[in-house]
């Protein structure tokens, strides 16, 4: 991957930028399992995986109420937000945590 | 009872948002691709008459299905699609379609005018494209297809069949599609079924390639949002077990089950038969034929129904053992096809 093409000034770019290195096989087959398996929790449901350079934001749903314990016990994030939809959707909660992963720095 | 993470209050019956019925009218189809999980092309010649179709509609409405999804063979060639359209919208469908782009053009405005949303589908960029279809002019028309419903405001989408060959241009497609005017992109692994399963069985993915797509579809969902809606065939094994509840209607049972309930979505073939779920599911667990879902004969789909739920209770339970991602549906024909301890379909 060349250095300016990961240096691009926009989130949105950033987010090109990774899916091109997706695409063209510059993260390897074992840095993807990794990070999916960081991804993908306790069966909940992802409403949206934000990335940038250092790391990964994840907006996850439950209908059910949240082990945030366990949860943060498994995995370091470096931000957890959980709220609930209240009035919205009276059994739906919201939790959103920033990530740190190497993995997308790194390249290979 | 489950509703949309919108709060928008609709039962849902299964993953999909609406209730569908995957009307395949024809197996006729001015293309033979490599791949095609019909195998439909130039020679075949079954279509479906109007007929039944017109005793249908109402019943499938009845039924609870919501939307009419046309495929095909190509559904743009189907002799009688203006007046299946309108019957369709009389009876209050919203109407779907997926086409090879051929035939979108001024010519054909009036049936294009009356479908909601009209899907190209491309299996690649250009070179790849024109392999598969075995057409040399099948990108170009594709693209044609794409920009004439942007010039016609009509709302467009592109489905992409994902090989292990196209998997690299994905972002590239998705770039393309943003300045066509696509609103969403809907990206397919490639089906092992029909013709796929002898000419391009090696271009499959395999679990890793499934993981990297639907990393990548996810990042390319962000980095198009509010242009390109980026969606992928695929979930996570886990989250696919966890969201049982999406099935309780299905796996309930009992007299007053529509069948829209129990299926979703229900297939119907150019010969007519109701097939649960996929084009390509195992024979043996289909429904019927469209004259069954008459009052009269009705029993005969409900005698049916406590098979597939064994299926859908099995396929469930085999998705909790599953690492990975998983192409919900292809994966519950996989299950259903093959050769249990106790029988499935019986």
């Amino acid at each position: 991957m060349e250095a300016g093409a990961i240096s691009a000034t926009s989130a949105k770019d950033v987010q090109k930028a990774l899916a091109r290195r997706l695409a063209h096989r510059e993260l390897t087959d074992d840095a993807i399992s990794a990070i999916t398996k960081r991804i993908v929790r306790d069966g909940l449901k992802i409403g949206g995986v934000d990335f940038c350079p250092y790391g990964i934001c994840i907006d996850y749903f439950s209908d059910k109420r949240i082990l945030v314990d366990r949860f943060v016990g498994e995995e370091k994030y470096r931000v957890v937000r959980l709220f609930p939809y209240g009035i919205l959707v009276d059994d739906l909660w919201r939790l959103q945590v920033e990530v740190q992963v190497p993995e997308l720095a790194g390249g290979r | 009872m489950t509703t949309h993470p919108s709060g928008c209050g609709r039962v849902r019956s299964g993953f999909l948002p609406d209730r569908t019925v995957h009307l395949h009218p024809l197996d006729l189809c001015n293309l033979a691709c490599s791949h095609c999980y019909s195998a439909s092309s130039p020679l075949k010649r079954t279509i479906l008459p109007l007929e039944p179709l017109r005793a249908a509609l109402p019943l499938l409405r009845a039924e609870g299905y919501q939307v009419i999804s046309l495929s095909g063979g190509e559904p743009l060639l189907y002799p009688w699609l203006g007046e299946l359209l309108a019957l369709a919208r009389d009876e209050g469908f919203g109407i779907t379609a997926i086409s090879n782009g051929y035939r979108v053009m001024e010519r054909h405005r009036a049936v294009i005018e009356a479908i909601d949303r009209v899907a190209i589908s491309f299996d690649g960029l250009e070179a790849r494209h024109v392999a598969m279809r075995g057409h040399p002019q099948a990108w170009d028309r594709a693209v044609a297809a794409l920009r004439y419903l942007a010039e016609i405001g009509k709302p467009a989408a592109a489905a992409f069949t994902v090989t292990k060959a196209t998997l690299a241009e994905v972002p590239e497609f998705i770039e393309l599609c943003a300045a066509l005017g696509v609103r969403a992109v809907q990206l397919r692994p490639l089906a092992l079924a029909g013709r796929a399963v002898s000419d391009a069985a090696e271009l499959a993915l395999d679990q890793a390639d499934a993981a990297r797509l639907w990393l990548m579809a996810e990042t390319l969902n962000m980095a198009w949002e509010g242009e390109v809606a980026v969606h992928v065939d695929l979930a996570p094994a886990e989250a696919i077990a966890a969201d049982r509840g999406a099935w309780d209607q299905a796996l309930m049972g009992g007299a007053g089950q529509l069948l829209s309930d129990a299926v979703n979505p229900l297939v119907i073939t150019p010969e007519g038969v109701l097939r649960p779920w996929t084009y390509d599911f195992p024979e043996d667990c289909d429904l019927g034929r469209l004259q069954d879902l008459a009052p009269a004969r009705r029993v005969w789909i409900s005698r049916g129904l406590p098979r597939l739920r064994h299926v859908l209770a099995q396929g469930l339970q085999a998705a909790a053992l599953e690492d990975g991602f998983l192409d919900w549906f292809a994966f519950l024909r996989d299950q259903a096809a093959r050769p249990a301890k106790a029988p499935v379909c019986l």
